[in-house]
């Protein structure tokens, strides 16, 4: 039978006592999916571009590291990046390091498919157009191609950062003094691990929403522009 | 740091072939769990009273919400405690199916809805019961979106089960760590589960293009 009594014991002022713990280890999820975000989104629509070039090798090699980094799992990334990297070149990284950058190295796979589909989505005529008006390959993509193409990215791009966000929890797994490793670490030491867990997910949830609510707001000033009927 | 291939071939490989099939009980175990979850969860969510779909649309957006590891703890944690006490896999399977169904049951809403309200005025005019609505009208029509989707959710959570060490279910991820550090190796051991990923995620992916292309010539002819 299920014991509900036991949810009557659960005591909350555990989580309140350590607010400020928990607080900051959200700050680092924040900054933690802030920097992915960023660095990954650059990375991904350069790798975008540089994917239509006419060059076969660059385009498979482009091709492999999507596809390597979107079919294995963030753990395992997360792992051989911390464990078996510094064995096999010597280069000794910190948890942060490591986990910043086996987080930014996926979504970056992730995010060169969604700018992949942002540029696709451009006509031909635009590029017609541009190269008719004798425009150089940077001002092309610029001034013609990308502002276009940022448009139809916005919704998927929202999304993402979202999931980044969530993503960020794997990376407690490293000692990184994320909002999960400080939950998990604070209910070991208060033996409260349901009030402490529950906190950490309320704190996620609320982050987590206020960023939805902001990608909303960005969406519907930037976003793809809507037919009015 | 030189690799082992003897250490590879007799100590990692045949141990990690040994714990492939818990990883993929898992994932198909999870996969069934949210599909039908999802369902539910989805008919709770558009049901025409209010007191029912608004609590089932907040709990879609909490699971939604919070990491899978958090909910994966917290299952682990609070389970025990209300008397529930599960193995770690079935624990894992649960956390995996439950977060998967409230991402699945928007998926099936996402379907629903895109079938025209045309098509329900027209079953209505037809004096079809809502059960034949369902069968010979909506679904049909409402499953070419959704299929894409939820196999790239099997995918999904094929690549979620790792999380699943962290419970202690013997799965790759955790074998791979114990080989790792019974032998003070872990080149090999994370290097070796890696790939095993990468290899049965594309097989995997495969087997999602080869079913929709199954289903969709199903439904159109």
């Amino acid at each position: 039978m299920i014991d509900f009594d036991y949810l009557a014991t659960l005591d909350f002022s555990v989580p309140w006592k350590y607010r400020w713990q928990l607080l900051s280890g959200l700050w680092v999820s924040f900054c933690l999916m802030l920097v992915s975000s960023a660095a990954g989104l650059a990375i991904g629509i350069v790798f975008a571009m540089v994917s239509r070039t006419r060059h076969a090798v660059i385009r498979w090699m482009i091709a492999g590291y999507v596809e390597f980094f979107r079919n294995t799992p963030l753990l395992v990334q997360l792992i051989w990046l911390h464990f078996v990297l510094p064995l096999l070149t010597g280069i000794n990284t910190t948890p942060l390091v490591s986990g910043t950058l086996a987080l930014t190295l996926n979504v970056t796979a992730y995010f060169s498919e969604i700018a992949r589909a942002g540029i696709n989505s451009v006509g031909r005529g635009q590029w017609e157009g541009a190269q008719a008006l004798g425009l150089q390959a940077f001002p092309t993509w610029v001034r013609v191609i990308l502002p276009q193409a940022l448009r139809v990215m916005v919704p998927p791009l929202a999304g993402m950062v979202i999931n980044i966000f969530k993503a960020t929890a794997i990376l407690s797994i490293l000692a990184i003094d994320d909002l999960m490793r400080v939950a998990t670490r604070i209910s070991n030491s208060a033996f409260k691990p349901v009030e402490m867990i529950t906190a950490a997910a309320v704190l996620y949830l609320i982050l987590g929403s206020l960023l939805a609510l902001g990608a909303d707001r960005v969406e519907r000033k930037y976003g793809p522009r809507r037919q009015s009927a | 740091m030189n690799w082992d291939w003897q250490f590879t071939f007799e100590v990692v490989v045949p141990r990690l072939l040994a714990v492939v099939p818990v990883t993929i009980q898992a994932t198909v175990l999870s996969f069934l769990l949210a599909l039908v979850l999802g369902l539910a969860l989805m008919l709770l969510r558009i049901s025409p009273l209010r007191v029912i779909s608004i609590p089932a649309g907040e709990i879609i957006e909490f699971i939604r919400g919070t990491p899978l590891l958090v909910q994966l703890f917290f299952l682990f944690f609070l389970l025990p405690e209300i008397g529930i006490v599960l193995p770690p896999l079935t624990t894992g399977i649960v956390g995996l199916g439950i977060y998967n169904a409230a991402l699945c049951a928007e998926v099936y809403r996402a379907g629903i809805l895109n079938v025209p309200a045309g098509q329900w005025e027209a079953a209505k005019a037809l004096n079809l019961s809502a059960c034949r609505t369902y069968r010979d009208i909506i679904i049909p029509q409402s499953l070419p979106p959704i299929v894409p989707a939820l196999g790239n959710y099997f995918i999904g959570i094929f690549k979620e089960t790792p999380l699943l060490s962290f419970l202690a279910v013997a799965e790759l991820m955790h074998a791979s760590k114990l080989i790792g550090s019974e032998y003070y190796r872990f080149t090999e051991a994370v290097t070796v589960a890696g790939v095993f990923f990468l290899v049965m995620s594309l097989a995997a992916a495969a087997l999602v293009r080869f079913a929709e292309g199954r289903i969709r010539g199903r439904i159109l002819h």
